[in-house]
């Protein structure tokens, strides 16, 4: 366990340098793009001075990881302090992935041990992946929205309240996610499902007249289920990233508008804290993956 | 049958840039005009023929998904195996670190940097790889147990023939599969890079889609087309993933 | 476990029929020509009007001097006054009275308005302006105002309550137009944070309540000493996404959608309480490419006006525009005073052939930078690259994302880029190409032109400059506006007494409301 933490820790700082270093490979800077086509070279460079961007990399790195350290995220290129920026907006991503995630649990659970006997379930998740999300968004707000009324077409939520207080504002955008995550969950689920099917022990139990709900109650489902918590967690930390494209869709106040935006503009304290934010919860969660496989397989449990 | 029908379809996408009637690029009519006999997808939001913007389209679109998801899974094969053989797992620190990254930040990230088909092959590379590592080295790590593997290890075989006789025919069948799903996911990329204004091509399918959204009421086969275009192309190489993937069951089983 | 092909059809045939369904099943009624927005319908007083402009995400601000997207500009310019603003190519007193130039034109009198109260309640006075010049000029502050070019701020005097005198860097014969075309909002004497409790203007709105990248909840402010506002509470809605701004009124969430994109336009209003109008033809936006007189081939006046008569024009109106506008007549300044009144250069293809020989042009190989800044320019840069093949020339559209198209090396390196300007007065546009080196022509004539029309005061001496100015770019200059066009809003039908203050894209809204 220890070592896990201690190898999450190194992930981390790699992570970390990775993305201050890559981002400050990027063509365009933040100077330029604001003071746009009118300034003058020495404007730019006084404006990079100030901007403290033309000091080393390493030196600005060393600095940003003493300022995380104390909690202090730095401030962004457009003058805010990246926290007062970053506060509301993940509390809105987490929240879209956590309410896509509770309902995908069970979904992708049922449809993916129905997938592995019934192939027109299958095919269904597998026409459901081929379709890029942002299209499908698309033809939610077009059908939904536009046509029947019943859902808000934007998530135009009121200055200093919660999307949850807009239940119907969050239909489409969660619905949009769930078809982004279901399909990889399905397509596991129903492989690893189909492999215990043909297990001489599944076969054993079918042999000796075992009702098809016991077989998979007992031997199908357990079978399943490490593997599963393992995808869940990790689907559900990609949707707070991953939403980006569907958030951009519904103009949702998430952190996915704020990336492109960022990353656009040259934006780099920005990038680098969101970055780290991410990538910290995707480590976090591969760090339970491990301890959920252990405490859900038998002889994992015994051994270690 | 059903071999022929995917040859023509290969051949199709591969070749479309010559069966094209019009340039991709030049306008042929009126924009958002809708289907006639001598343009049976209408025209798009310059006035450019959908039907030979798709035909020119194909071949990018999959041979940069193609180069993606082979790069991607050569190198995730490559760090797998050396995982699995050497049972050092530090060697897949890198690719973890990245693997915590959300794809779309990589693939913006990277196609800022480097806004051209390069650009694009490495940013969907590199979000194909860790997968690409996790799944070779769950597959070898199997083999690598195995009474063959190990007697030939006790025989002090070389590193090469172990690889070449008796770890790849094995391990193959399941990194192949994963190409699969590599190239799925790469399709998709490349089409969310175009979504986000970060098209690499003059007329890719990623990019026919964006530019037909806002039109889609005034012209929807300029959207429809491509993305039935890309949803086929996802499904089939899904498809020929799985069967790869049952073929390599097959063998191992 | 192989599907059957049933199976997959099966599925593959719903995706499809809903598809179908979506893109709706016949051809949709090509879009009747946009509605004007004229003044003269009266909005009724009270109630709420909400209306969605493109934001910059969390970067949103309420420090009028930081505004960078559409949002920030049309909410800040209904909570802090500017001192003079453009009204019909004309500066217009606001909190300001007059401008009076000396006889030297070195220096000029600010008179300023009586009666004015800060949102708070205290009294307005000259300490705020020159308060405000020093602190929109500050070098530290990331984007110090354009008007430290003009005038020597440093040195503003506050003569008596009412009263400042502010020497200019040259001669400047009419500086209320170059104080209103730079955007120069009041604020508070001292202020330095611009939170919603401390944003404190002299506007008919005041902030109730913000949320950068969502919203902006704006209330009538009574003791406006202009005619007050018309509703209780004007909400200014913040998107990035242009369609996610026009299902926003589709859907009755919010009355009006403003720079909407032609093709959303075409498509329709989409409901019949809405309808797409236009801000008219007078603020139409010049749409064009500058060439890079720096470098060859363009250094060749011959060249330049080569690719002039090798553009197609009405294609690209038709194509890139979708119709809403008109040929341009390769000047910017379109409906602003003084503006050349010249027909478009007529298409002459083996005309700019023997140009492109003479100026050993010939099948060169040029790149063009763009970037989508507004809907429409990477489609022009592609467009152009076509037409201009038909005269030999090799195009590269080098399409660029935003944070990089002003790169200054890249830039002088392209030998054009893709560039629009709005209605802005002659003086603020031609400083705007002047900026950067590889946009500016480096035209004896036509800097001394340039220079007398600053200068002058009497209306004869500015048309006699600002035409000789003309004439030079129109001859052998480096600009091509092959278009005017239209900027497009989805409203309401009930929306009413939305004005242009400057440019269209950033309407004023202090006085609009519902009929």
């Amino acid at each position: 366990m220890i070592r896990r933490l201690a190898t999450g820790a190194v992930l981390l700082a790699l992570l970390s340098f990775l993305v201050f270093v890559g981002v400050e490979l990027l063509p365009g800077d933040p100077v330029t793009t604001r003071l746009g086509p009118t300034a003058t070279p020495e404007r730019v460079e006084a404006a990079r001075h100030q901007l403290g961007l033309d000091r080393p990399v390493l030196v600005r790195y060393g600095e940003w990881v003493s300022g995380l350290v104390q909690g202090d995220l730095g401030r962004s290129a457009t003058g805010k302090p990246v926290s007062e920026m970053l506060s509301d907006r993940v509390g809105n991503s987490v929240l879209l992935a956590g309410i896509s995630l509770v309902l995908l649990v069970p979904l992708s659970l049922g449809l993916g041990l129905l997938a592995a006997t019934r192939r027109s379930v299958s095919a269904g998740a597998l026409v459901l992946a081929s379709i890029p999300e942002f299209v499908l968004a698309v033809g939610l707000v077009l059908l939904f929205a536009i046509t029947l009324r019943w859902f808000p077409a934007v998530s135009l939520i009121p200055a200093g309240s919660s999307p949850l207080a807009y239940p119907s504002a969050l239909v489409l955008p969660v619905l949009s996610l769930l078809a982004l995550g279901m399909s990889y969950a399905i397509r596991v689920i129903r492989s690893t499902a189909s492999t215990a099917l043909r297990s001489p022990h599944v076969e054993f139990m079918r042999l000796n007249g075992v009702p098809s709900r016991t077989v998979f109650r007992t031997a199908v489902v357990p079978a399943v289920l490490p593997v599963a918590v393992q995808v869940w967690l990790v689907t559900g930390v990609s949707l707070i990233g991953g939403g980006v494209l569907v958030e951009k869709v519904f103009g949702y106040p998430g952190i996915g508008e704020l990336l492109v935006v960022s990353v656009q503009s040259g934006d780099l304290p920005v990038v680098q804290a969101l970055t780290l934010i991410l990538g910290g919860a995707m480590v976090l969660a591969l760090l339970f993956a491990d301890v959920a496989i252990r405490l859900l397989t038998p002889r994992l449990r015994t051994t270690s | 049958m059903k071999r022929a029908f995917a040859a023509v379809a290969a051949l199709i996408v591969l070749l479309g840039p010559e069966f094209a009637a019009n340039s991709p690029t030049k306008p042929v009519g009126v924009p958002y005009s809708w289907p006639t006999w001598v343009l049976p997808f209408g025209t798009d939001h310059l006035g450019r023929d959908v039907l030979s913007r798709m035909l020119h389209g194909g071949r990018p679109l999959v041979l940069t998904s193609l180069a993606a998801a082979l790069a991607g899974v050569l190198l995730g094969a490559v760090i797998g195996l050396a995982v699995a053989l050497t049972k050092r797992q530090a060697l897949m620190w890198p690719l973890d670190a990245i693997a915590a990254v959300p794809p779309i930040l990589v693939l913006l990230l990277t196609l800022t940097a480097m806004p051209d088909r390069v650009g694009l092959v490495l940013a969907v590379a590199v979000v194909g790889a860790p997968l690409a590592a996790r799944v070779t080295q769950a597959a070898a790590a199997q083999v690598v147990g195995r009474a063959h593997v190990e007697i030939a290890i006790a025989r002090g075989e070389n590193w090469a023939w172990l690889l070449g006789r008796e770890i790849l025919p094995l391990v193959g069948g399941t990194v192949l599969a994963d190409a699969g799903m590599r190239f799925v996911t790469s399709v998709h990329l490349v089409a969310a890079a175009g979504f986000l204004g970060l098209s690499v091509s003059d007329s890719d399918w990623g990019l026919l889609i964006v530019e037909a959204l806002p039109g889609a009421s005034l012209q929807p086969w300029a959207l429809l087309v491509p993305v039935l275009g890309v949803a086929l192309l996802a499904v089939s190489s899904n498809l020929f993933a799985d069967r790869v993937a049952r073929h390599s069951r097959g063998m191992l089983g | 476990m192989p599907f059957s092909r049933r199976a997959l059809l099966r599925s593959a045939g719903l995706a499809l029929g809903t598809a179908t369904l979506l893109g709706g099943c016949g051809p949709s009624a090509p879009g009747s020509a946009p509605v004007e927005n004229v003044p003269g319908r009266l909005p009724r007083k009270g109630g709420s009007l909400r209306a969605v402009f493109t934001g910059g995400g969390t970067a949103d601000t309420l420090n009028p001097f930081d505004s960078m997207s559409p949002v920030d500009f049309v909410r800040n310019d209904v909570l802090f006054d500017s001192l003079f603003s453009i009204d019909n190519g004309r500066a217009t007193p606001r909190l300001a009275l007059s401008a009076e130039p000396a006889p030297d034109r070195r220096s000029f009198v600010l008179k300023l308005r009586d009666g004015v109260v800060w949102h708070d309640g205290s009294p307005f006075t000259a300490k705020d302006v020159a308060y405000s010049f020093r602190y929109m000029s500050a070098p530290e502050r990331p984007m110090p105002s354009e008007l430290q070019s003009y005038f020597d701020l440093a040195k503003v005097q506050v003569r008596d309550d009412r009263t400042l005198v502010v020497p200019t860097l040259q001669p400047i014969g009419d500086p209320a137009l170059i104080i209103a075309a730079f955007l120069t909002k009041v604020v508070k004497d001292g202020a330095t944070s611009f939170a919603p409790a401390t944003a404190i203007g002299t506007g008919p709105y005041r902030v109730a309540a913000f949320d950068a990248g969502r919203e902006a909840r704006l209330t009538r402010f009574d003791r406006y000493w202009d005619s007050p506002g018309t509703v209780d509470e004007l909400v200014l809605l913040s998107l990035t996404d242009p369609q996610a701004k026009v299902n926003a009124v589709r859907t009755g969430q919010a009355d009006y959608a403003g720079d909407i994109p032609f093709s959303m336009a075409k498509a329709g209003s989409g409901s019949p309480d809405v309808e797409v109008r236009t801000a008219g033809r007078k603020n139409r936006v010049g749409f064009g490419f500058v060439l890079n007189a720096t470098i060859a081939p363009f250094n060749d006046p011959r060249a330049r006006r080569a690719i002039r008569l090798a553009v197609d024009r009405q294609s690209l109106v038709d194509s890139v525009l979708l119709g809403y506008g008109e040929p341009g007549n390769d000047l910017y300044g379109f409906g602003t005073e003084y503006f050349a009144d010249r027909g478009p250069v007529q298409r002459n293809v083996d005309e700019a052939r023997k140009l492109l020989r003479e100026a050993g042009a010939e099948g060169a190989s040029i790149t063009i930078r763009s970037t989508e800044y507004e809907v429409g320019y990477n489609a022009s840069t592609q467009l152009l690259a076509e037409q201009l093949r038909e005269v030999g020339l090799k195009v590269k559209p080098d399409i660029v994302g935003v944070a990089e198209f002003f790169e200054p090396k890249a830039m002088a390196a392209s030998h054009g880029v893709t560039f629009s300007i709005g209605a802005l007065p002659l003086p603020v546009t031609y400083a705007r190409l002047a900026a950067y080196p590889s946009l500016a022509l480096n035209d004896t004539q036509l800097n001394a032109a340039l220079a007398e029309g600053l200068a002058a005061v009497d209306d004869a001496a500015k048309r006699k400059a600002w035409t000789t100015v003309q004439d030079v770019m129109a001859d052998r200059g480096n600009t091509i506006v092959w278009g005017l066009a239209d900027t497009l809003s989805l409203e309401r039908k009930a929306v009413a007494g939305v004005e242009v203050r400057g440019l269209a894209k950033y309407p004023y809204l202090g006085k609009a409301g519902l009929a």
